[in-house]
């Protein structure tokens, strides 16, 4: 068996392209519910609790989610599975308590930004708008690149070209329908994709347990020197992988850990957008609650799968052999994301592996759609309304159509063209902590701190930027300088940054006019 | 904690999420189509309300 051997066949292919056609369709249809501006950015908040849920799961559930997560269970195994339990806990808090959600809902804002303009002022929202916008590209920049790794794994294509221009065709079909119907087309999809999605990584997780059997995942940790205890620094695993790739986690790394997840829980975009979607606020509470099933799922189930890969490559010498040559191999289009691709690739016969595949695109679509309005309507509403408003909702509407194309060209040439890293996982959390930093104290402090002030708010959004200092090339640059920093510590510091910097400046630079209607009252 | 006790929490962890994951699929699936019935039903209300009054869109906000 070669290392590039796989069960995709043309009838695989089939599946995949009868599940992209139906996408266009969606798309053109959806587009006659779009009557206002605020069914295109928001389905004219209509959502119930299970579409809201098989949306919210749908987004979030994305490609790019599945590639980290089952990188991280085929490099540490169990132990990466904290990550799981410290998104339930922070899921679970927030749906039994409302915290923040509950009140962000009833502001009856569309996007976050908004809420700045409300609590704060209008040049806190164009800041925030931007420091949202710039994250979230940012942050989405490996999205491409993890879909092309999947399809270059799975269906056993090493012509790089020919991948990119398969990727560069599904975004420009996420680009066609999301244009044309917004959130209803998003919705509408996301709902498709939530059974395909779904359904998929079932059966891979059936495959792999029985692939892998229960003994095997003993095995595991007592023959192959599997990590499952995250408090220690130290990753015992077969050494088949580069030692760079088996970094271990530590009580820094979960305390970091601890924090981006917390604060993502609650104010990433992508999922306040769908809780300010829903009917009213006792919906957006129930909705954290019940996502907490599917955010569990996100991070478990593929991270079973990269344990499983983990297995089968350290009970295949052969196999070993090659993919630690190719993971040696800087020319080789393979990383450790691939591992996970390349055993499914084996162990799921064909025909099922054109509907897992149409599953895994399906999670690439519905992540990639909602991105694209969230942060298109943040242009729209939150950074060009507010400087060169008023507009029209006509105008608001071709706007934020134009941004999603605007957007889907810089993540073409800079996420597939262009060459990236490849510390998926990392780079998410960095990219993440420059809009989380900033926004965490500046929403809950304007939700529940009657002090919070305007230039607090401005010094905390900036202070996520601190944030860039966490990348691979900025901690080589603070190291040869002297400073002994590694990205942990950075991006705890950033948000210590903002949150001392919000506080100070709130305290320093109190809102004259809030100051005011407090003593009069 | 020791190896037993990680493992434990692990497994509980990994069937928990499977088990629920399962549910939710079929629980949303029993509901959802229905709920996106009523949602598009509700935003036909506002096409209809758009098509009578276009000058709405164009009425700068």
């Amino acid at each position: 068996m070669s290392l590039y051997e796989t069960n995709f066949t043309v009838l695989d292919w089939g599946i995949v392209a009868l599940y992209l056609t139906s996408s266009i369709a969606i798309g053109i249809w959806a587009n006659r519910y779009v009557g206002n501006l605020s069914d295109y950015l928001v389905a004219g908040r209509t959502l119930r609790l299970r579409l809201a849920l098989a949306s919210m799961t749908g987004t979030e559930l994305g490609l790019v989610t599945v590639m980290y997560m089952s990188e991280l269970g085929f490099t540490q195994q169990y132990a990466s599975l904290y990550l799981a339990l410290l998104e339930t806990a922070a899921m679970l808090l927030f749906g039994l308590t409302g915290f923040v959600v509950y009140r962000l809902r009833q502001t009856a804002v569309m996007t976050v930004p908004e809420f700045y303009e409300q609590r704060y002022s209008q040049g806190v929202r164009v800041v925030g708008g931007v420091m949202m916008v710039l994250a979230g590209i940012l942050n989405m920049g490996m999205f491409l690149k993890a879909g092309s790794q999947f399809l270059t794994a799975i269906s056993g294509l090493q012509d790089e070209l020919y991948l990119k221009w398969i990727m560069t065709g599904l975004l420009a079909l996420v680009l066609f329908y999301t244009v044309l119907g917004g959130m209803v087309s998003v919705v509408i999809t996301d709902l498709i994709q939530f059974f395909v999605l779904g359904t998929g990584m079932l059966l891979i997780v059936g495959f792999v347990v029985w692939n892998v059997g229960f003994d095997g995942f003993s095995a595991v940790v007592t023959e192959h020197r599997g990590y499952y205890d995250p408090t220690s620094g130290i990753n015992p695993a077969d050494t088949f992988m580069s030692q760079d790739k088996l970094s271990g986690i530590g009580a820094i790394e979960l305390f970091k850990m601890a924090i981006v997840i917390f604060s993502a829980a609650v104010l990433w975009p992508t999922s306040a957008s769908r809780t300010l979607s829903v009917q009213n606020a006792g919906v957006a509470q129930k909705l954290y609650l019940f996502s907490t099933i599917g955010l569990l799922a996100r991070r478990a189930m593929p991270i079973l799968w990269g344990i499983g890969a983990y297995y089968f490559f350290a009970t295949h010498a052969d196999l070993q052999v090659a993919l630690s040559d190719a993971l040696a191999d800087k020319e080789a289009p393979l990383s450790a994301w691939s591992a996970m691709p390349l055993y499914l690739a084996k162990i799921i016969p064909t025909g099922l592996l054109g509907l897992i595949t149409a599953g895994m695109v399906a999670a690439f679509m519905s992540t990639h759609d909602s991105y694209l309005l969230c942060w298109s309507s943040v242009i729209t509403q939150d950074i060009l309304a507010p400087l060169f408003g008023p507009l029209s909702q006509r105008t608001r509407i071709l706007i934020t159509r134009m941004s999603i194309v605007a957007i889907g060209a810089v993540l073409l040439f800079w996420g597939l063209w262009y060459p990236l890293g490849s510390d998926l996982w990392n780079y998410m959390a960095i990219t993440g902590t420059v809009y989380l930093a900033g926004a965490l104290p500046v929403v809950v402090g304007g939700l529940y701190w009657r002090q919070a002030s305007s230039v607090g708010a401005y010094i905390a959004l900036f202070g996520g930027l601190v944030g860039i200092g966490a990348l691979g090339p900025a901690i080589e640059r603070l190291q040869g300088l002297g400073v002994e920093l590694d990205g942990a510590q950075v991006t705890i510091l950033t948000f210590v940054v903002s949150l001392v910097g919000f506080v100070a400046g709130s305290l320093l630079f109190p809102d004259r006019d809030r100051q005011v209607q407090r003593e009069e009252s | 904690m020791n190896h037993e006790a990680w493992m434990t929490l692990w497994t509980a962890l990994l069937v928990g999420s499977v088990a629920s994951f399962a549910v939710m699929l079929l629980v949303v699936g029993a509901g959802a189509w229905g709920e996106l019935r009523d949602a598009l039903a509700d935003l036909r209300e506002d096409t209809r309300a758009a098509a009578e009054h276009p000058e709405d869109l164009d009425r700068e906000i």
